[in-house]
């Protein structure tokens, strides 16, 4: 006998009925569906397949390594980036569809590591290129250092609003805390070229990327002048 | 798999490919530019140089120690092996001069090549399982991946880093075993051979795998010394040639050190220097190393207080030879999981080196690459590069 008074779960179609906006759910699927783009160079390159393998599985996070940037919505730069190799990196973030995120795993993609100081061939982190989310320290970080970087994410991307700033880049949407301040835009470059010069002080002229440079540098709300 | 039809019968069109640097299957940053005729490959040129981070200039930069951690780096799969490799090299530069002689303690020699063997066996385990990845079998990675794991967790508890250690010193190693690390050892050494004998069954005795890989870019013996091959990719082709057994390093002298070499392994299809021999020549090295772990355990002497101790310590006081080291140029070749890593170091007698050239099996082996990729299907291009087993950071250092 089932007691009319006493509701089951699952029957009532009240309980069936999830209400959310559009944004919310969107940003819901995004989060937890990260795939990654394996991109390895280095030492780090050996850490991130360790944190695919059996023991730490971020599988299970529904994260899923990916051969071609066309399918990632994560780049996690893992291991050092040489100025021969700075603008394929720049390539590929390109190629990468919207809304796309960046993990700088490593001391090296984060500063240069322990190459910044002696090293004539090494980029001084990543962020001169590419704009990044989230940094990782470590020489290599551990596998529960990556996965916490990507939880920390996970927080950015849930805030990722689809429809209600569709033409707006997604690191000014998010408070615009990232390396360089704030972001001109989807038209305008994040590199050096347009950050203030004091923000970034560059220590060679070759590091500037692709995109075509303005006469002057623009203004960049929040960077020291 | 071999095939009848050769670029100079086709001389159809050719297509340019660019493969890499941004590749899953070129292990890290290599680029390949290939030419081909339909599947078949009509050349292959190796585009080296996007991970180079000027380690050797960095080494004239730093004082003798402090380039420790950058040997790591140069090969991280290995590090172990890597840290060894420059620390002989300079014990061999102090030993020039009788006044900068160093003596490292025996229970360093023996945890030194404890910690290289099981380091061999981690790498080796990346190379078989990222071999088989990139023909199309993952399980086999899950299964080394979970032993390298095992393998990192006794590394940790040794140095606290899971993968670039700088636990090798000059003198000796930096920490001494921690308290029960002979029985985890054992214990790990005891269910890995149970392990393998798994893994095996799963992807060496595997019919699919082994007709892809029999017959493969086959390297005679006389190629591969002309070609400069170095270590497993050496001796897959038959050349019985081992530095830790023909020009022994450290204690390895004292150690039976059995060579395996290249048999044409495939059977039927196969032939000696095939891509499946340099295959089954890494995991009978696996086999080996586990045996050179054993032997090192055997002959560990008791710890003493005392560090320095000639017997027991772990670590001989070399600070002071360090700050003046001999003038002179010394040449020490080690044999890493990829084959010889060699240094030429030159000292003037200051605390920082003069020049540190460091020769890795990396390297040489992508100079018989286009010898190889000629005439070969496009697939086989992985097969050839998983064979070889390259890291590229060692290939651009």
């Amino acid at each position: 006998m089932v007691d009319p008074g006493i509701a089951r779960p699952g029957n009532d179609p009240d309980e069936q009925v999830l209400v959310t906006t559009v944004d919310e759910f969107l940003a819901w699927g995004k989060e937890n569906s990260l795939f990654y783009l394996l991109f390895a160079t280095a030492c780090c390159g050996i850490e991130l397949m360790q944190t695919g393998g059996p023991r730490y599985d971020v599988d299970r996070l529904g994260m899923i390594p990916r051969a071609t940037p066309r399918q990632a919505d994560l780049m996690i730069v893992a291991g050092t980036i040489t100025h021969k190799m700075a603008s394929r990196v720049r390539t590929l973030w390109e190629q990468m569809t919207e809304p796309r995120w960046v993990v700088s795993m490593g001391s090296c993609a984060n500063s240069g590591g322990p190459f910044s100081k002696w090293s004539y061939s090494v980029l001084n982190g990543v962020d001169k290129y590419i704009p990044v989310d989230v940094y990782i320290p470590g020489c290599p970080p551990r596998p529960e250092a990556l996965i916490d970087g990507v939880m920390a994410l996970r927080e950015r991307v849930r805030k990722y609003r689809t429809l209600g700033m569709r033409d707006r880049d997604p690191h000014v949407v998010q408070g615009g805390d990232c390396a360089f301040g704030s972001h001109p835009g989807r038209d305008g470059a994040c590199g050096p070229s347009s950050a203030a010069p004091g923000a970034l002080a560059m220590s060679r002229g070759d590091e500037s990327p692709r995109t075509p440079q303005s006469g002057k540098p623009a203004q960049v709300n929040g960077g020291p002048a | 798999m071999s095939t009848d039809v050769t670029v100079e019968t086709l001389g159809g069109e050719r297509m340019k490919l660019n493969m890499g640097p941004h590749h899953p299957a070129t292990h890290g940053v290599l680029r390949l530019m290939v030419e081909t005729d339909g599947e078949i490959v009509a050349k292959a040129v190796p585009d080296h140089g996007f991970l180079h981070r000027s380690i050797e200039k960095i080494g004239e930069c730093v004082e003798w120690p402090m380039f420790v951690p950058y040997t790591d780096r140069i090969d991280y799969v290995c590090a172990m092996n890597a840290n060894l490799a420059y620390c002989v090299a300079v014990e061999k530069l102090l030993n020039t001069d009788p006044a900068t002689a160093v003596q490292v303690p025996l229970r360093a020699e023996c945890i030194r090549i404890i910690v290289a063997e099981l380091n061999r066996i981690s790498s080796h385990l990346v190379a078989v399982g990222a071999m088989s990845m990139d023909l199309g079998a993952y399980t086999p990675f899950l299964h080394g991946i979970a032993q390298r794991e095992t393998v990192n967790d006794i590394f940790e508890k040794l140095c606290g880093q899971r993968l670039t250690y700088n636990f090798v010193t000059i003198g000796g190693v930096a920490f001494d075993l921690h308290k029960g690390a002979e029985a985890e050892i054992t214990a790990f050494l005891d269910a890995f051979e149970k392990e393998m004998i798994r893994f095996n069954k799963l992807i060496t005795a595997n019919t699919i795998f082994r007709d892809r890989c029999a017959g493969v870019a086959a390297i005679s013996a006389a190629d591969a010394v002309a070609y400069g091959l170095v270590g497993p990719n050496l001796r897959g082709s038959g050349v019985d040639w081992d530095i830790r057994r023909d020009e022994p390093y450290g204690i390895y002298d004292r150690l039976a050190v059995r060579v395996p070499v290249g048999q044409g392994f495939a059977g039927r299809n196969g032939r000696v220097g095939d891509c499946y021999d340099r295959f089954v020549v890494r995991l009978l090295e696996i086999n080996e190393s586990v045996r050179l772990v054993r032997e090192a355990l055997k002959m560990l002497p008791a710890p003493v207080e005392k560090k320095t101790d000639a017997t027991g310590g772990y670590q001989a006081d070399v600070a002071k030879q360090l700050r003046k080291p001999p003038k002179g140029e010394v040449r020490v070749r080690t044999e890493a999981p990829r084959g010889e890593m060699g240094y030429v170091i030159v000292s003037d007698g200051s605390k920082t080196p003069y020049r540190v050239r460091c020769r890795t099996g990396s390297f040489t082996a992508c100079s018989i690459f286009q010898k190889l990729m000629r005439g070969i299907f496009m697939a086989d291009i992985v097969t050839v590069i998983g064979s070889f087993d390259i890291v590229v950071p060692e290939i651009d250092r």
